[in-house]
């Protein structure tokens, strides 16, 4: 297990990260989501002791520069393009397997499994995005560790790389390691991770496991399409149960398929279709965070109230 | 450590800056120890009897400032395209795979002053063959000059790493490498005048060149210079252990 106490990290003025603590289990994948300039790449780095500030992170229960060879206990990927342009996919490889005391025979397994055989003797800098990518992966399971640390692994990656990455990442905690990952693909991260840990302005939201969080966090409304739907708005106003129109239908509030059915039956309208709608991880992952927003953006509503107001 | 090393070894061997900046050098030393005080030798310079020892010397002053890239591109590529993180995630001392950076350019630069020591003369000597002169005798102390030639190129690289584990850019580092002896130390000398000696590319030029400062030794010159890598070395490793990452 990860244990993660009390992480601080102030620039300057601005706290980046603010009294952090949460826990990462193995055998399961962890995602780190966080609106951007929500701390999840310091997080990381002072996670690794890459940046020096408060807190302490304990990999089953010692500090990573207690273990002899750290890269065997811990794989990393904060940045894609992390390597030198004009050395060789293999040879960067191998300079990351002298430093971490791991066999030069295990450089070309990695290869091949994050696909990158054919062009291990090329220069990476002609690599898109995706290629560094798996080349960073490659990197980070390069000592077969036991934790997973990836930030932002599926930037630039093909939909047959991601549903690679997905199940790879899968295979990887379900083999007893421990897997957390930062990404902004929140859909990808609905079906990838077991446990989600929210973050923003650098604190925590939420750490809890992906079923918990949707179905606390966001509200299960149920969708219906009617044959003359002005009778059952009235119904349902004068029940005082809150409705909007949506795609030529109701989106009820507070109800369930079978009371809203019946309520249907009941003023005698005949339903087309009934179904419930969970929140989307996206969905509670914007309600969540929507605070905690350091960057946000202007929509056309917003731009042309600020034009008529000039 | 032992790994740390490896693996310095291994990214000082597979870059391409390396081999580029290397057979400049030779090519530079054969163009001006071979081709003109060889071949084009001037008939004085022929009856010099310290030619050989002063091509040397000669060599190692300029080609060791370049050699010295080598050095500041150990570590200025770990800044430059982030790969720090590898080195200090693989490392459970912070400081390891900074001494292991200082080693391996210690022992590159100690190793290419040593080379360049040696090469420079034979160029002069093939130099004159092919031009049909023939040089007077020579003194050539050979522990004199394997010691200063060494010396000197391991202490410009020295410089260079310093200089960017403090500055932590390879860019800036490169400019106030080339800064400070061009247009530091000259600004320096106006004010200090006579303890010229004192400076750290001034000293260097005291190790190799006899005399260079009056009452000065080059020993006096190698323990300033040596003075100023230890003490350049121990607030680079200060740095490089409570700064962050990059």
């Amino acid at each position: 297990m990860i244990s993660v106490k009390n992480l601080s990290k102030k620039y300057q003025k601005k706290l980046a990260v603010d009294d952090l603590s949460f826990s990462v289990s193995t055998g399961k994948v962890t995602g780190f989501l966080g609106p951007n300039g929500a701390g999840k790449s310091t997080t990381m780095r002072l996670m690794l002791g890459l940046d020096n500030d408060g807190g302490s992170t304990m990999f089953d229960g010692k500090p990573l520069q207690e273990y002899p060879e750290p890269s065997k206990m811990v794989g990393i990927l904060l940045e894609a393009k992390a390597f030198h342009p004009t050395r060789t996919a293999r040879r960067h490889l191998r300079v990351l397997a002298a430093a971490g005391g791991i066999s030069d025979a295990r450089v070309d397994e990695v290869l091949d499994i994050v696909g990158l055989k054919e062009v291990a003797n090329q220069k990476p800098g002609k690599f898109s995005l995706g290629m560094s990518q798996r080349l960073g992966i490659a990197a980070a399971i390069l000592g077969e560790p036991k934790y997973l640390l990836l930030d932002e692994p599926a930037n630039g990656l093909d939909p047959e790389g991601i549903a690679w990455l997905r199940q790879f990442l899968k295979d990887y905690a379900d083999r007893g390691n421990a897997v957390f990952v930062s990404s902004h693909l929140l859909s990808e991260m609905a079906l990838m991770a077991d446990n989600i840990i929210v973050i923003g302005k650098g604190k925590l939201i939420a750490s809890t496991t992906v079923d918990n969080l949707i179905s606390n966090g966001g509200n299960a409304n149920v969708f219906i399409r009617v044959e003359g739907s002005s009778k059952l708005e009235r119904r349902l106003k004068s029940d005082k149960i809150a409705f909007e129109k949506v795609n030529g239908g109701l989106m009820v509030s507070g109800t369930t398929t079978d009371e809203l059915g019946k309520l249907a039956y009941d003023t005698n309208v005949p339903v087309l279709e009934l179904l419930t709608h969970t929140a989307s991880l996206e969905e509670v992952f914007l309600e969540m965070t929507s605070g905690a927003q350091e960057y946000k953006t202007v929509g056309p509503e917003s731009e042309a109230k600020t034009e008529e107001e000039a | 450590m032992k790994n740390a090393i490896k693996a310095e070894l291994r990214k000082l061997l597979t870059v391409r800056t390396t081999y580029i900046i290397v057979i400049g050098c030779l090519l530079i030393t054969a163009l001006f120890a071979g081709y003109i005080e060889g071949v084009r030798a001037s008939v004085p310079s022929l009856s010099n009897p310290d030619l050989l020892a002063g091509e040397s010397k000669s060599a190692v002053l300029f080609v060791g400032l370049i050699l010295a890239f080598v050095g500041l591109m150990q570590l200025g590529h770990e800044y430059r395209y982030n790969t720090v993180m590898y080195s200090l995630t693989s490392s459970n001392k912070r400081l390891k795979p900074f001494f292991a950076k200082a080693f391996v350019v210690a022992l590159f630069s100690a190793g290419m002053g040593l080379f360049v020591a040696f090469f420079s003369p034979l160029c002069t000597i093939l130099g004159l063959k092919i031009g049909g002169h023939v040089m007077g005798p020579q003194h050539f102390d050979y522990m004199s000059v394997i010691l200063r030639c060494t010396y000197c190129v391991f202490a410009y690289s020295m410089y260079a790493f310093i200089l960017v584990a403090i500055i932590r850019s390879q860019i800036g580092a490169i400019v106030a490498f080339l800064l400070l002896p061009l247009m530091g130390e000259n600004i320096l000398a106006a004010l200090i005048k006579d303890k010229v000696h004192y400076l750290p590319f001034s000293s260097l030029q005291g190790v190799v060149i006899q005399g260079a400062f009056k009452g000065v030794s080059p020993a006096q010159n190698a323990l300033v210079s040596g003075l100023y890598i230890i003490v350049g070395l121990a607030v680079g490793a200060f740095l490089f252990q409570r700064r962050d990452a990059n």
